[in-house]
């Protein structure tokens, strides 16, 4: 387990400097000028461009550039904004538990049900119930996220007026954040209300964010579970006298679980992806819209400072998931 | 299956007349149709059978665990005088593991890679005996004792990929005898098992089968083995009995052509003095091809044209509880005819 765990850890090392080096590169090649950018409209002297350019250490060759970010971040200095002259660190500490609440709650989402309409997809396969949820599900793999966001809003907030547009909590609450989780924090005030009103800013961009995860682990749990089910030690278990229920929820269950783990896990690191879309459209202050917003001034910094965080965060969560599949499967346990 | 006429001896179990369906894309495949089979406790029967001839889907139809699309379409199966096919599903769960316990042809398979070898004993003890945590703890090991297992301390802990075939199957049978069934069904146990751990096994059985004055259906498609283990044998072949007798008979006067034939491809069978190994020409009938005659005929040595017109029905014989689905029963293997391969 330790061995395990430890060559992962080795693993990381080159993957985080082929980050640094991407998004280093890449985003300098995109055109357009952070200087430029800060400047407006009106645009900005020649004299006072390279001052700038110098102030900002643009004005040296690329590669130096390059290896004196690198002995920076491995320093754990990310830099400061070009806009807003803040720590890079800084902004996505006081901005992540925003998306971190966002992704666990569609997450949470997506595993309660997926698994349950998986499971009862394999179950009771082809019949009408099965094709239902196949059929929802494919649907919702295949709906372009901003668009159903767009249907969603149209219905529940513009039509039936039930939840709001977009934010995380009314203007009318001021709440103190302590952990940064919204509903936790209105908890923490003792503002039933406002948790209320926390809730539902939240519903609408959870279940947007949740659908293709949702869609994507009731398959998996669907096609393991129609697998594991024709195995010898399922009828093993049915001779023994096992009620059904504990056949499908106990005996075949904890072996389907095992490639759907890794799924979920693969899901947890596209959500980030997904939460750059789903904040943008409903203005949830994440890291998605800060990292967005970033792109668009062309603030080098947050740009890679923002990806090389994001980064470190998939890897973990792809060395907890490994570690989790050694729990679950004891055949990789040696 | 014949009566025992005066025979009083309690039977355990009874079917008659129990014919299996599979529903296959709109048609319907009759996987066994009419078999009749009876065991009485301590007894051991054993049901030959080439691979498809409804061995085993007699077996899990007994233990009611034909599922769809199969389907039980007629038949009765009485166990200790209870009719299992017309108790409701919980009741007769209620059998399952207790009563009447199966082990399988695989135990690599047959056991459950995420659960511990613990885990999977006491399940049994759990859902059919009233113990607590501890004394099933007990028992668990006292029951891997039983079997043979020389270390059931670590055995309980393992999982079943880090025990052997042979460990594995000991660990199936002792599982199945944990509440001390009346009626054991092995589906093939040694199958999947090399030949010294095989011999092992059918000691093991018949040891246990002697204790607890178990019966048992022994399915297997080796006929070698079934002198050492069984007291009567039921032969089948594309999903009817063809023949039943005691095990005595079957290899002293055989009387379905087809039985004579799967003795004569015993690689042992040095009595009838082949140079070359036996084989019966031809193959089966395929699953769902409809036959009006006898099912045996195209491949028959003895079949006359009559036998492609009438299908023969099992006729009790006047050997001692024997009974054969053929017209022309053979009296006499020394005076069979040419043979044609």
């Amino acid at each position: 387990m330790l061995q395990i765990l430890f060559r992962r850890l080795l693993l990381v090392i080159p993957t985080f400097i082929g980050i640094v080096a991407l998004t280093f590169f890449l985003i300098r090649l995109a055109p357009g000028d952070p200087i430029l950018l800060i400047a407006g409209e009106h645009g900005v002297s020649a004299e006072r461009y390279a001052e700038l350019q110098q102030q900002l250490g643009y004005d040296r060759p690329l590669f130096i550039q390059f290896i004196d970010y690198l002995w920076q971040v491995l320093h754990g200095n990310l830099g400061l904004s070009v806009v807003t002259q803040t720590p890079v660190l800084e902004e996505f500490t006081s901005l992540f538990p925003a998306t971190l609440e966002l992704s666990l709650i569609a997450m949470l989402l997506a595993v309660l049900i997926a698994i349950p309409a998986g499971v009862m997809a394999a179950v009771k396969r082809n019949t009408i119930i099965d094709h239902s949820i196949t059929t929802i599900s494919l649907i919702g793999y295949s709906m372009p996220i901003f668009w159903w966001a767009l249907l969603l809003i149209l219905l529940f907030s513009v039509n039936l007026g039930w939840l709001p547009v977009a934010g995380r909590l009314n203007f009318l609450y001021d709440i103190e954040a302590v952990t940064g989780f919204m509903l936790i924090d209105t908890l923490i005030a003792n503002d039933r209300g406002a948790f209320v009103d926390a809730l539902h800013h939240l519903i609408l961009p959870a279940i947007v964010l949740a659908t293709i995860p949702l869609a994507v682990i009731t398959r998996m749990t669907r096609s393991s579970m129609l697998e594991v089910l024709r195995q010898d030690y399922i009828r093993t278990a049915r001779a023994k006298g096992v009620s059904e229920f504990s056949v499908i929820f106990k005996h075949a269950l904890r072996n389907a679980l095992i490639p759907v783990i890794t799924v979920i896990g693969l899901q947890t690191s596209i959500l980030m992806t997904g939460a750059i879309l789903t904040e943008t459209i409903f203005s949830w202050p994440g890291i998605g819209k800060w990292l967005l917003e970033a792109v668009y001034r062309r603030d080098y910094p947050v740009v890679q400072g923002g990806v090389l965080l994001i980064a470190g965060l998939v890897i973990l969560v792809n060395v907890l998931v490994d570690m989790l599949y050694v729990l679950v499967n004891p055949r990789l346990r040696q | 299956m014949n009566n025992h006429p005066g025979l009083l001896k309690q039977r355990l179990l009874n079917v008659e007349n129990l014919s299996v369906d599979f529903q296959i894309r709109g048609r319907t495949v009759t996987a066994i149709e009419s078999v009749d089979l009876n065991v009485q406790s301590g007894e051991t029967v054993a049901i030959v059978g080439e691979s498809g001839s409804g061995k085993s889907v007699t077996s899990l139809a007994i233990m009611g665990l034909i599922r769809k699309p199969g389907v039980i379409r007629t038949g009765t199966i009485s166990f200790n005088g209870e009719d299992l096919l017309a108790l409701p599903v919980r009741k007769r769960r209620k059998y399952l593991g207790k009563d009447l316990s199966m082990i399988f042809q695989e135990p690599a398979v047959s056991l459950n890679p995420s659960f511990t070898i613990e885990n999977q004993i006491t399940v049994v003890l759990k859902l059919h005996d009233d113990l607590n945590r501890s004394a099933r703890h007990d028992k668990a090991l006292a029951l891997l004792a039983e079997v043979g297992i020389s270390d059931p301390d670590s055995c309980l802990k393992s999982w079943p990929h880090q025990l052997s075939g042979g460990m594995n199957q000991r660990v199936m049978i002792a599982m199945a005898i944990a509440c001390n069934p009346s009626l054991l069904i092995a589906d093939e146990p040694t199958t999947a098992l090399d030949v010294t751990v095989q011999a092992q096994i059918l000691n093991l059985l018949q040891k246990l089968q002697h204790k607890n004055n178990m019966g048992m259906v022994f399915i297997t498609h080796d006929l070698a083995i079934i002198p050492d283990i069984a007291h009567r044998v039921v032969v089948m072949y594309a999903g009817q009995v063809v023949e039943s007798c005691l095990v005595t008979d079957l290899f002293q006067q055989p009387q379905h052509p087809y039985t004579e034939a799967l003795l004569r491809s015993l690689p042992a069978s040095h009595k009838y003095g082949d140079e070359r190994l036996y084989s019966i020409k031809g193959a089966p009938p395929k699953a769902g091809e409809v036959l009006i005659g006898c099912r045996f005929y195209n491949r028959c040595n003895y079949a006359k044209r009559h036998c492609n017109r009438e299908h023969p029905e099992l006729i009790k014989t006047d050997a001692s509880s024997s009974s054969v689905r053929c017209f022309y029963p053979l009296r006499n293997v020394a005076a069979s005819p040419v043979e044609s391969t």
